[in-house]
């Protein structure tokens, strides 16, 4: 027996085996590697703010149910029985319409690690207060009675899917032991037009699962790799950003939820900016921003031939975020120059009819519109208040007919990021 | 503890954070001085030097693509192998989806003097590391191929500390009991017994 095999110097062997095999060499694929990233674009830093933010401790903070007096409850488990069954035709919500104009309700959104809605009435209630678990993304499904979450534990870089009813009750885990991006920017899932059923992106896969966690299962072959999946309002195509290959250039794709078969809808380049697809309230357009060397607004339409792209507004700026409004005639977007912070401008649809609304300091993220198209809300700051890239104290709500002065809603952590959602009331 | 020859390398952070920022140029100077120990972990890892270069061009190009979410400059070296590592495991992976080719190679028992028995030695490792998994390959090769601590080895797999140093273990033990059973094979050679 030699000595080494003695394993007096087993480490030793070891770190000259792994030299010796690794190969001392420079490889010659540098430059080829170089010239396949030119054609990559880099993430927005915005798109995962969730690394920039510290994280906390989790579990679930447990809600403390009061003792009842059997007997007290009973006779009023009976007084609200009888007094329900006399409104309970009158009495039950209506559900709006899963997409076009509808009654605003509740703007939810994470502030501090927890969830907040605040209603039209300027009254914020708290969703969430868990010291040991972020919460973040709140996105409202489109009937407007739950909210799918996202949510990191202590200790992980990954982060998991939530719902809870409106109330804040059955707060469940959907996303099973899928690891998900932090992101806080974007909402980490998308609602079904029917509210049933949400699709997540994890490790660049799609996945589809019930709203109680049933049922998850891949989307597609695995061929074109995504991320920021938005479900289609009919319901039948998931709109995506994806990537054929490692090396493959971005592109806004869709993915048919019944066959998987995948379709590439952008033809132009995302450049520096990324692309984010928004469906149009009639499913057949998509827009986006898409450009080499700043961003242009595209809409993609499908028609009789497939989708065509065309570019809606072009320029020297910087013109990002499209989003529809509820009725799907307009369009607003985020318009920045390198020295300038964003400002929204409202077209319609074909692009035309440009104006720019009055506002106060408007962050470089996706925005959105009231459900009743009579105001657009963006994260912000204060007239003359400067803000950072990652983040921004709170939120400006807009007039989109400029008929009422800009508001800014300061968060409970000053600190907001771009996922926002409005509760949908029937009109 | 035996120090690696790789251990030691200091990430310029100035270039981290133009790269982050967008600057290619910065990003190609990174992937220059990175690419060496890149190629040469993803080989020790995948064990093909095609499959190597395929996980290393992802690595990379998913770096930049993702840099600018990098908070601290200071950690991109660590999070850098995290991504190579998910790399060679994602080709590992595909690589098992498809038929492979297995070559097999004759072993020789020759004569066995001292540095025979140091090649040998070497021979009986590699047939031990391919018999490690991809994640005790990966740990075995951040710890003693690229000197990571035990610490940064658990943060770039994104493992508990304990997790890291419990597969690190397993993973020695099963390549000390492939030297053991070649050690204990050239011994009856030597002896004139069968193997």
């Amino acid at each position: 027996m030699t000595g080494l095999t003695a394993h007096d110097n087993f480490e030793r062997l070891v770190v000259g085996w792994l030299d010796e095999t690794a190969g001392a060499g420079a490889p010659d694929y540098l430059d080829e590697t170089l010239a396949r990233i030119d054609h990559v674009a880099q993430r927005p830093a915005w798109l995962s703010p969730g690394r920039w933010l510290p994280m906390r401790a989790l579990t679930l903070r447990r809600i403390e149910v009061p003792r009842f007096v059997p007997y007290l409850v009973a006779l009023v488990l009976l007084v609200l029985i009888g007094l329900a069954l006399l409104v309970a035709a009158g009495s039950q919500r209506r559900l709006p319409p899963p997409f076009g104009p509808a009654a605003t309700g509740s703007f939810a959104y994470d502030s501090g690690g927890d969830l907040y809605l605040t209603g039209t009435d300027g009254v914020v209630r708290r969703l969430t207060d868990t010291p040991d678990r972020r919460e973040f993304g709140a996105v409202w499904s489109r009937h407007g009675t739950r909210i799918a979450f996202g949510a990191v534990e202590s200790g992980s870089r990954s982060a998991s899917l939530w719902v809870t009813e409106s109330d804040g009750s059955g707060t469940r885990r959907v996303s099973g032991d899928l690891e998900l991006e932090p992101t806080a920017a974007l909402p980490l899932a998308s609602w079904s037009p029917d509210g049933r059923q949400l699709v997540i992106a994890a490790d660049q896969r799609l996945y589809v699962v019930d709203a109680d966690g049933a049922n998850l299962r891949e989307l597609g072959d695995g061929s074109v790799l995504g991320a920021e999946p938005t479900w289609s309002p009919l319901g039948d195509l998931i709109a995506f950003v994806g990537h054929e290959g490692p090396t493959g250039e971005d592109a806004v794709y869709v993915i048919d939820v019944g066959s998987g078969m995948t379709t590439r809808i952008s033809q132009t380049r995302g450049g520096p900016t990324g692309l984010v697809p928004a469906w149009a309230p009639d499913g057949l357009r998509i827009a986006y921003h898409a450009g080499p060397t700043h961003a242009d607004v595209f809409v993609a339409t499908l028609g009789e031939p497939g989708w065509i792209e065309r570019p809606i507004v072009t320029g020297s700026t910087i013109d990002s975020w499209p989003t529809w409004s509820n009725d799907g005639r307009r369009l607003s977007f985020v318009r920045s120059t390198v020295t300038d912070h964003g400002r929204i401008v409202v077209v319609n649809a074909d692009g035309s009819g440009e104006s720019v609304l009055a506002s106060g300091t408007i962050g470089w993220s996706p925005h959105c519109w009231t459900p009743d198209d009579r105001s657009i809300i963006a994260v912000g700051a204060e007239e003359n208040v400067s803000i950072g890239d990652e983040d921004a104290p709170g939120y400006v709500i807009l007039s989109v007919d400029g008929t009422r002065a800009p508001v800014f809603i300061a968060t409970p952590a000053r600190q907001a990021f771009a996922a926002c959602s409005w509760e949908r009331l029937a009109p | 503890m035996v120090v690696p020859h790789t251990a030691g390398f200091a990430v310029d952070r100035e270039l981290v954070v133009r790269a982050r920022g967008g600057d290619r140029d910065a990003f190609a100077r990174l992937a220059a001085a990175a690419i060496s120990r890149l190629d040469g972990t993803a080989r020790l890892i995948t064990h093909d030097p095609e499959r190597a270069k395929d996980a290393v061009q992802e690595a990379l190009t998913r770096c930049w693509r993702d840099l600018p979410t990098l908070r601290d400059p200071d950690r991109f070296d660590a999070w850098l192998h995290r991504l190579l590592v998910r790399a060679c495991i994602d080709e590992l992976r595909r690589a098992r989806a498809r038929p492979m080719e297995v070559s097999l190679t004759e072993l020789h028992h020759p004569t066995v003097g001292d540095s025979a028995a140091a090649l040998a030695d070497r021979d009986a490792l590699e047939r031990g590391f391919r018999r490690l998994d991809p994640e005790q390959r990966a740990v075995v090769v951040l710890h003693y191929y690229l000197g990571l601590s035990l610490a940064d080895v658990a943060e770039a797999l994104d493992l508990p500390a304990g997790t890291a140093k419990s597969r690190l273990s397993r993973a020695m033990s099963r390549l000390r009991a492939a030297l053991d059973a070649d050690a204990r094979g050239r011994s009856e050679l030597m002896e004139g017994r069968p193997a």
